[in-house]
């Protein structure tokens, strides 16, 4: 009986690393699996579009990926919009930031609902003027940002909370060295706590945040793409 | 008392029929309303499409001097698919609007000056947008039909198919392969 049970416990353990190794799980309304944005700037964005999204605004996803794997990005932006589902399912305002880092590719996939407002010309530009640029310098918060005030613009949003940006560069070393600290430190607490432990990601830790999934929106394709 | 049970469980058995008969027709009708909806999202991107090429010829004909056999292509498929009245002849001449786009591009590609002209850049994210938006409603159409097909060949919705009269429909695929969009690259 005992032997049976952990031995379901090992094949439910094992199909979801195995599941969890080829689906794509949200982190939350920023997904970053690459980490290329700095921990305390990403808390703070998703503070913010949490913000946005409660108060009536757009619902936005930012997903940086390694590597499209052989797909368009326009495909994969599309399947991952309609499979997340980002956006109210009435009013389809959700809009998708795809950053895929291997084959520098960016993509801006917008809900029906806000096409009116953020035609292609206009999201074209801007991955062309702020996004690709920031981008190509390694300065995704930058970009980022800028991006976003221009979408909240179009879109006559107001989040209560601005980001500020500090010296980028600072930013990145502060980083640098926080994940060094935290990497020894986890590395130590390991070895005293847990000797022969094997490591598995999990979401736990996303759930703390409370993201509850997106709203059931949908997407027709439309948007811009652009390389940086 | 016995014919009585008899009786109850003939009626059982055909209110279970004609249930199971109207849950079959009303999927049937669902699915269908789901294909023609599909194709008319199709249609609006065509439409959509439709639009833009006026803008496209007028915006690039200065630059494009030498160019005029395929400006006057593009405005002769345009007005075919004006014409066009039927399912198929839209689709045939939609077609022909995207084999002379995709070679209109290749050669508008060749002029570094329209390249750097903002409008056209701006075009072009639209005309690249709405080739997307083509790609992905005929994709999401072609899984309509596709649901709705093996309705009609499942059992034992085929046979309300069949008393019914609903017939299969048939996926949309461009001509070279399936669901490419035309390709739209200025960077």
């Amino acid at each position: 009986m005992n032997l049976s049970k952990s031995l379901s416990i090992k094949l439910a353990l094992f199909l979801i690393f195995v599941f969890s190794s080829f689906s794509f799980i949200p982190e939350g309304l920023i997904t970053d699996h690459s980490g290329v944005l700095p921990k305390d700037y990403k808390k703070k964005l998703e503070i913010q579009l949490s913000e946005v999204a409660k108060n009536g605004g757009p619902e936005i996803a930012i997903v940086f990926i390694d590597s499209l794997e052989g797909n368009t990005i326009e495909k994969f932006a599309f399947d991952l919009f309609n499979e997340f589902k980002i956006g109210q399912r009435e009013s389809n305002n959700g809009l998708l930031i795809l950053t895929a880092l291997k084959e520098r590719k960016i993509r801006i996939e917008v809900g029906y609902g806000l096409e009116g407002a953020l035609n292609d010309a206009k999201v074209g530009r801007i991955i062309k003027n702020q996004l690709a640029p920031h981008f190509a310098k390694k300065e995704y918060c930058l970009g980022l940002n800028k991006a976003l005030n221009t979408i909240y613009q179009e879109l006559k949003v107001n989040p209560s909370k601005k980001i500020g940006i500090k010296e980028e560069k600072y930013d990145f070393i502060m980083f640098m060295v926080l994940f060094v600290f935290i990497l020894l430190l986890s590395r130590f607490k390991n070895r005293v706590m847990h000797p022969n432990r094997h490591v598995f990601t999990s979401n736990d830790q996303n759930r703390s945040q409370g993201f509850s999934g997106f709203g059931g929106g949908s997407s027709g394709g439309g948007g811009a793409s652009g390389s940086f | 008392m016995r014919n009585n049970r008899v009786g109850f469980i003939l009626i059982g058995f055909f209110a279970f029929i004609i249930l199971c008969g109207t849950f079959c027709y009303n999927s049937l009708v669902n699915a269908h309303q789901r294909v023609k909806n599909g194709w008319s999202q199709v249609e609006t991107q065509y439409q959509r499409r439709y639009d833009l090429i006026p803008n496209l010829l007028n915006s690039t004909k200065a630059y494009m001097k030498h160019e005029k056999a395929i400006f006057e292509e593009l405005a002769k498929a345009r007005a075919g698919y004006m014409q066009a009245e039927s399912t198929n002849q839209k689709l045939s001449s939609a077609f022909e609007i995207e084999g002379v786009l995709t070679r209109f591009i290749a050669l508008a590609e060749n002029y570094p000056d329209l390249k750097a002209n903002m409008t056209i850049q701006q075009l072009m994210d639209e005309l690249a947008g709405t080739e997307n938006r083509i790609s992905c409603e005929r994709m999401r159409y072609n899984q309509e039909v596709m649901r709705y097909n093996s309705l009609i060949f499942r059992f034992p919705s085929n046979l309300m198919a069949k008393l019914f009269s609903f017939h299969e429909e048939s996926y949309v695929k461009s001509k070279e392969s399936a669901n490419e969009p035309v390709k739209v690259s200025f960077d």
